[in-house]
């Protein structure tokens, strides 16, 4: 976490709504991204994510340990609001909504065969699939995010993309 | 289980998609692997491809005010954290010696600031010049700056030359005491040309022979440096007694020519042993070898005689 990092959250701390703004503005897009291929829904990312700044800034005044980066520690509140909201999923309930009205089965372009294929994966292989290739960070900003080692995420790569290739053929069967 | 080893392949060849190699470039590197690879790579290359959602404008109009909203309502139960009190920063020194040039008259602080660029200038310069060749310019400043130096500070005296010596002035007189040896004499020198020169005498005339015997040259120190000054006829039986008494060494030529000449009888000798021993050594591994080669031969020979013993008990079955 940079100096300039560490100001701003300690202005945020304190009650500066201009450093609240910017903290929004800087990490809403991840948040969302995150969310978005979490969800598979628009609507419910755009809520979602809301949410999760609204929770961030409840906790930001006890949010001391500068060991994980700022942007971790979001990607933790979203997850946990997830999985307080969905708590039970099942993959097969959403593919026609997710799809649009419009569209058959017969239809699916590969975008949708992605986003049908990625609800199939578990919350770590569905972070890694997101940051790796959809945001197209780097491993040593996924060992930043995730606080892993390089071997760990490496290993992970390999298990989310084996995970995901699995459910496009699943999903292209179908 | 999955081998780490694959995990780093993969690993790899993504680096590699990231860079712009294509997909048969990085699989010709691993041509082994390439059948496990492609369809991961397929997969990951599908992720990329994919756009990056974009929220509503909307959307994030409505969350900010939602952050907002929920400032408000936290100010008002007062549950943001409480600024510390921001403590001015220390004044440095430059700033405090700066703060009081300012408070100087224009004319001083001129004065100030020329002196301080003349000093630190002047310094560059003769460290500059040290290393400046003889015709240069920087040379003569760095001289003429050493002929100041030696004419403010005063050196110690050097050692006079032999003929100018107190000790060989007709007014030196030897003190009531004898002087202590021990500390200003480390040493005397017996110089046995010198000694044959005296007998004789610089004008040819004979000399006794208690003062042949006892002219020397001796060593003095002058200002750490050993110097070689011959004794007066005055100090000669003062340096009898110090050498009878043991306060100073004696070094003869000739005794350092002899221990020279022992040394080298003795690493000869030396040398002659090691050589002998070496031989021996030798001599005896020799042996040694003959004795292993003569019972290898003779198991041999009875090995053979067995085997030929055995043959001919299987003929005879």
């Amino acid at each position: 976490m940079d100096i300039n990092e560490k100001a701003l959250l300690y202005r945020a701390q304190t009650g500066d709504r201009r450093a609240a703004e910017t903290l929004y503005e800087r990490y809403y897009l991840d948040i969302y991204t995150y969310l978005y291929y979490r969800v598979s829904d628009e609507s419910t990312a755009e809520q979602f994510s809301a949410e999760v700044f609204v929770h961030m800034i409840r906790k930001l005044p006890q949010f001391t340990n500068h060991k994980i980066t700022f942007l971790s520690w979001l990607y933790d509140i979203a997850g946990d609001l997830v999985d307080q909201k969905q708590p039970t999923y099942q993959p097969e309930l959403f593919s026609a909504a997710m799809l649009g009205s419009d569209q058959d089965s017969e239809s699916k372009t590969a975008n949708d065969c992605f986003k049908l294929a990625i609800r199939h994966l578990n919350d770590q292989e569905k972070r890694i699939i997101v940051h790796r290739f959809v945001e197209g960070r780097s491993v040593k900003d996924l060992m930043k995010i995730t606080n892993k080692s390089e071997r760990a995420i490496q290993s992970l790569q390999h298990q989310a993309l084996k995970s995901l290739q699995i459910a496009l053929e699943r999903e292209e069967s179908l | 289980m999955i081998p780490r080893r694959f995990d780093r392949i993969l690993d790899d060849c993504l680096l590699r998609m990231d860079r712009g190699e294509s997909l048969m470039d990085i699989l010709a590197v691993y041509p082994t692997q390439a059948e496990k690879i492609k369809p991961l790579l397929l997969v990951a290359m599908l992720s990329r491809a994919l756009p990056q959602p974009v929220p509503g404008y909307t959307a994030l109009r409505e969350g900010k005010n939602q952050l907002l909203a929920e400032m408000a309502s936290m100010q008002a139960e007062d549950s943001f954290l409480k600024p510390k009190p921001v403590q001015p920063p220390r004044e440095r020194v430059v700033d405090r010696w700066i703060g009081s040039l300012k408070s100087l008259q224009p004319v001083y602080r001129f004065a100030t600031l020329a002196l301080v660029v003349f000093l630190t200038g002047g310094f560059f310069t003769l460290s500059a010049s040290a290393s400046g060749l003889a015709d240069n310019i920087m040379h003569t400043l760095y001289y003429s700056f050493e002929q100041v130096g030696d004419l403010l500070l005063v050196k110690p005296a050097a050692p006079k030359p032999v003929g100018e010596n107190p000790i060989f002035s007709s007014d030196y007189h030897l003190p009531d005491s004898p002087p202590d040896y021990s500390g200003g004499y480390k040493s005397l020198r017996v110089d046995q040309d010198q000694k044959d020169k005296n007998k004789t005498g610089q004008s040819g005339e004979q000399v006794p022979a208690q003062i042949q015997t006892r002219v020397y040259s001796f060593a003095e120190k002058y200002n750490g440096e050993e110097v070689l000054v011959e004794a007066a006829e005055e100090e000669v039986e003062l340096l009898d007694d110090a050498l009878d008494e043991g306060q100073v060494d004696v070094i003869d030529d000739n005794d350092q020519e002899k221990e020279e000449k022992q040394e080298e009888k003795e690493a000869e000798k030396v040398i002659k042993e090691e050589e002998k021993e070496a031989e021996k050594v030798i001599k005896e591994e020799e042996k040694e070898a003959e004795k292993v080669t003569k019972e290898d031969e003779k198991e041999d020979k009875k090995e053979t005689k067995e085997e030929e013993k055995d043959e001919k008990k299987e003929a005879k079955e």
